[in-house]
């Protein structure tokens, strides 16, 4: 018996951790998928998605570790999947660019770069290299450990992902 | 040469996410220096650090905070919604609502207490197993040979039995339909008048089968039945049959081949509610059956029955 209670107090204490993380990372999570997907709506379904799976995971494991490195690595595999997903189903008026007419304006007055614009024309793995990084905050080394590669290839991903960005500021101009 | 604009690329990787050194800023300068293809293509750091404040302020522009709280605790308490989630939501659902169709099926009279069901649920970070008692709200189902014990309906029953010459035997359902006013008051219930239905001869007495065998000009019939008897069937309406209420009798004919397989099932008078021929004929349909059979051969035919569901509010 106190085997049952000690479990479901440790079941109930890794359930207030994911609220934790819920709390605390919701938004950046969101913004991060938004980025990648190019759609809020899609955004805010994949986001729970990755937060329903971090609950799911630590209910079957209570003992396991939540880090923000597990969720931006869920959200990314869960953006690339809506994204793939997406593809087959063209029918939908899901275009990377759909969003683009309101997120414009905020970043129009920020006088800086249709990020979006950018972002829509790379390759996935590339949006997340330079997302975990310049918008996420992580190292190359941080970003590697979640996408399953090298710190050398991330920054890579940033350098051509950078060759884009700029090529849309020049356009811009 | 290709080896050495891949390095600058990782460079220029790293200066654009302020991650470079002295020492690589250094070997960037040099390759830019003797590389005008990558000097056009990645710029020098100045030109990376422009790019990068652009993205940085783009990204501190951001003025989007959604709130998935709301919607997250929606979606765990549905997790029907999302098909990969093997929550124990849904078995202990599953588990309360499977226990009220057997209760059901079972026959429990209404007003009788069901027993208690163990929930396990979980809120605000606190798992507490409770024991919910599953609403009292439930649909009675008569099946019609449950409702036999009446004294109207049993008596012609075992008359028809003896006196039918067994080949007329395979027409007695639909003889049995048309002498059901004859035998049963109108104002009696459906139950009683799909007693009627039932084919006269499901289960031959065992005396009158051994006084057959003593003529070999005689065919012996035996007809077709569930394997299990009629309680083998157990049909389980869809929970929005309980919301609705729905109330009825449903008279159906299953085709059943020579191997006792159900083939085709049929309703041959509806209910009135989809839910319930639905939930019948799928019930009917993954029963056995044992295949009816004329001096010991199978042959198909075709099995009779009918439910009869009442609302036990």
């Amino acid at each position: 018996l106190d085997e049952v209670y000690l479990r479901a107090d440790e079941a109930a204490r890794a359930e207030v951790r994911v609220d934790a993380m819920v709390r605390e990372y919701q938004t950046k999570i969101a913004r991060y998928v938004r980025r990648m997907v190019g759609d809020a709506e899609a955004a805010l379904d994949v986001t729970q998605d990755v937060f329903l799976a971090a609950y799911r995971m630590l209910k079957a494991e209570p003992s396991r570790e939540l880090t923000a490195g597990w969720l931006y690595r869920a959200a990314t595999n869960a953006a690339i999947s809506f994204m793939r997903r997406r593809k087959v189903v063209r029918m939908l008026p899901l275009d990377r660019d759909v969003d683009r007419g309101e997120w414009r304006i905020d970043e129009r007055s920020a006088a800086s770069v249709d990020l979006q614009a950018a972002l829509a024309r790379l390759p996935a793995d590339q949006s997340a290299a330079v997302l975990l990084t310049t918008y996420a905050g992580y190292s190359s080394q941080e970003a590697a450990a979640m996408l399953g590669t090298t710190a050398d290839a991330v920054r890579q991903r940033v350098c051509r992902a950078m060759r884009v960005l700029r090529s849309v500021m020049t356009e811009g101009r | 040469m290709i080896g050495q604009c891949a390095r600058a690329e990782v460079l220029a990787g790293a200066i654009a996410l302020g991650e470079a050194t002295d020492v690589e800023r250094d070997e960037y300068r040099k390759h830019l220096a003797g590389c005008a293809s990558c000097l056009g293509a990645l710029g020098g750091e100045r030109e990376i650090e422009r790019v990068m404040t652009a993205v940085a302020s783009a990204r501190d522009a951001e003025t989007w905070e959604p709130d998935v709280r709301g919607a997250l605790a929606v979606r765990r308490r549905t997790p029907v919604l999302n098909w990969r989630l093997g929550l124990s939501g849904i078995a202990a659902a599953v588990a309360v609502s499977l226990g009220i169709h057997a209760l059901v099926a079972a026959g429990i009279p209404q007003g009788q207490p069901a027993a208690p069901v163990p929930v396990e649920i979980s809120f605000n970070g606190m798992h507490v197993t409770l024991e919910r008692r599953p609403p009292v709200r439930h649909l009675v189902v008569v099946h019609n040979v449950v409702t036999l014990h009446a004294p109207v309906a049993a008596a012609p029953a075992p008359v028809r039995a003896a006196a039918a010459a067994p080949p007329a035997r395979a027409a007695s359902p639909g003889k049995a339909r048309n002498a059901a006013p004859a035998t049963i008051a109108p104002s009696r219930s459906d139950e009683q008048s799909i007693a009627a239905l039932r084919t006269a001869a499901t289960v031959p007495p065992a005396a009158r089968a051994e006084s057959l065998a003593l003529f070999p000009n005689v065919t012996t019939v035996r007809d077709v039945v569930p394997i299990g008897g009629e309680a083998a069937i157990v049909p389980q309406p869809a929970p929005i049959a309980y919301e609705e209420g729905a109330a009825g009798t449903t008279a159906f004919e299953v085709s059943v081949d020579d191997r006792g397989t159900p083939v085709k099932c049929t309703i041959t008078k509806p209910s009135g509610y989809l839910v319930l021929d639905e939930a019948v004929c799928k019930a009917a349909m993954h029963a056995k059956y044992s295949p009816r059979t004329v001096n010991g051969r199978p042959v198909p035919s075709i099995y009779r029955d009918a439910f009869t569901f009442r609302d036990g509010q």
